[in-house]
């Protein structure tokens, strides 16, 4: 058996190199880009220890940030969400917010879609609104959310079904 | 003593975050500081590095097209070559010596692009190696692109004329009435053109280039051409809607432009009187 921060890290780079050189190169409606990566925060196992999760959101985001050359948005928006994770979860999944299995098997498939559909809002809202950093486009920041979270909602809820664990 | 351990001890993960919370906002805040830092260096180079091999591949796919632009581009050159050509022809001989050359250019391939935030950065595959320095102009096939912000040994990276704090000086073609040109950050084939008086006429249509009251790009680069424009009813300033020649999300190819005087004109400037 592969320890889990070995699968993870594995994982995460995979979803790394593919949102930097695939999904960052979609450009929806000329403003919008998919955010594949947010699959890390997501299935991140619940049970874990936060501390080192928020430094890990906070890792990836930097790198993001080098790699893309958007001062710090990633970085803000992957430790916050880091640490609003345990929020999240406990008002989405309810009494299986700690489970490590909760997203494979144990929850009602709905709770499982408002997670997922949380986490992604979330973090694209603070990101745009870090792109931005302007009230005055709240709106451009929100119909940039929308459509993000539309996108990435889709293709993560897609990729959760298709590498489901075998029961 | 034991209660302050504690209250770390229990709010640890709070406090991780604020730190690096703060540790992102102050790169978010710093941008101009933050660019000119070594970590923007890195950045460009780590960030070089591997959209480089990506874009090799890709560019394999859109050589037909390439190769359509290029021919456009020869064809206006030639025409160009021509006119010069007629001209010369009726001058008299002591009036065709040419100007000395002020600029010179330099082609490089944009590795990466992005046009869906509000403030984009380009990448291109030249660096001060290939001796570009901040704050040369970049132009492309049909008009402007941007302006040189970092540089590292191989690659560049480039403010796109997509980004939002970014105004450049623009005037008409015809009219030769200068005004300012800035992105409000929606449609990246249109830009906004302020400082223009209401006594100046304007259509539809007018053809709007560079100023050359900076030193970045030369007088004449054509950007675009009026796309709408309204006069507001208190203010004697149009609202100009401009139209990109450029498009701006299929580039490929550019130019990086340099200036010979550009540290002679920058000197002068600077001058204490």
């Amino acid at each position: 058996m592969i320890p889990y921060y070995t699968r993870f890290f594995f994982l995460a780079s995979i979803l790394l190199i593919l949102q930097i050189l695939v999904f960052d190169n979609i450009h929806l409606f000329n403003f919008s880009n998919p955010a594949i990566y947010l699959l890390i925060f997501i299935a991140y196992r619940l049970d874990l220890d936060q501390f080192g999760f928020i430094a890990i959101g906070f890792f990836i985001g930097l790198f993001l940030d080098l790699v893309t050359q958007s001062p710090g948005a990633h970085s803000v928006a992957g430790v916050s969400i880091a640490f609003l994770r345990p929020f999240i979860s406990r008002f989405a999944l309810g009494a299986n917010f700690d489970q490590p299995n909760a997203l494979s098997s144990g929850s009602l498939w709905s709770n499982k879609m408002a997670y997922v559909f949380l986490m992604i809002l979330i973090h694209q809202f603070i990101f745009s609104l870090m792109l931005y950093f302007n009230m005055a486009h709240l709106w451009m920041v929100i119909k940039q959310s929308l459509v993000n979270t539309f996108f990435s909602f889709i293709l993560i809820v897609a990729s959760l079904t298709l590498f489901q664990p075998k029961k | 003593m034991q209660w302050v351990l504690n209250a770390i001890l229990r709010y640890k993960n709070f406090l991780l975050f604020l730190l690096l919370l703060n540790f992102g906002l102050y790169l978010s805040g710093s941008q101009s500081s933050y660019h000119n830092s070594q970590l923007a260096k890195i950045s460009l180079a780590i960030s070089g590095a591997i959209h480089q091999p990506f874009v090799q591949l890709n560019s394999y796919f859109n050589l037909a097209d390439e190769n359509k632009r290029l021919v456009e581009e020869n064809n206006a050159l030639k025409n160009l070559v021509l006119e010069r050509f007629n001209q010369a022809e009726l001058m008299p001989m002591e009036s065709q010596e040419l100007p000395r050359q002020q600029y010179w250019s330099l082609p490089a391939k944009i590795i990466r692009n992005s046009f869906t935030q509000s403030r984009n950065i380009l990448l291109i595959n030249k660096g001060s190696n290939d001796s570009v320095v901040r704050e040369m102009g970049v132009i492309g096939p049909k008009g402007i692109i941007g302006i040189v912000n970092q540089t590292s040994g191989n690659y560049a990276s480039v403010l796109s004329i997509l980004y939002r704090d970014l105004k450049i000086n623009a005037k008409f073609k015809k009219s030769n009435v200068f005004g300012s040109l800035y992105w409000l950050g929606e449609n990246p084939n249109e830009m906004q053109l302020e400082d223009i008086a209401s006594i100046n006429p304007v259509q539809i249509g007018d053809t709007l280039v560079t100023g050359g009251m900076s030193t970045y790009f030369p007088e004449g680069i054509p950007i675009g051409t009026v796309k709408s424009f309204e006069l507001p009813e208190n203010g004697g300033y149009y609202d100009i809607r401009i139209g990109l020649f450029n498009n701006m999300t299929d580039l490929e190819y550019v130019y990086v432009i340099g200036n010979k005087n550009r540290e002679e004109i920058i000197e002068l400037i600077e001058r204490k009187p």
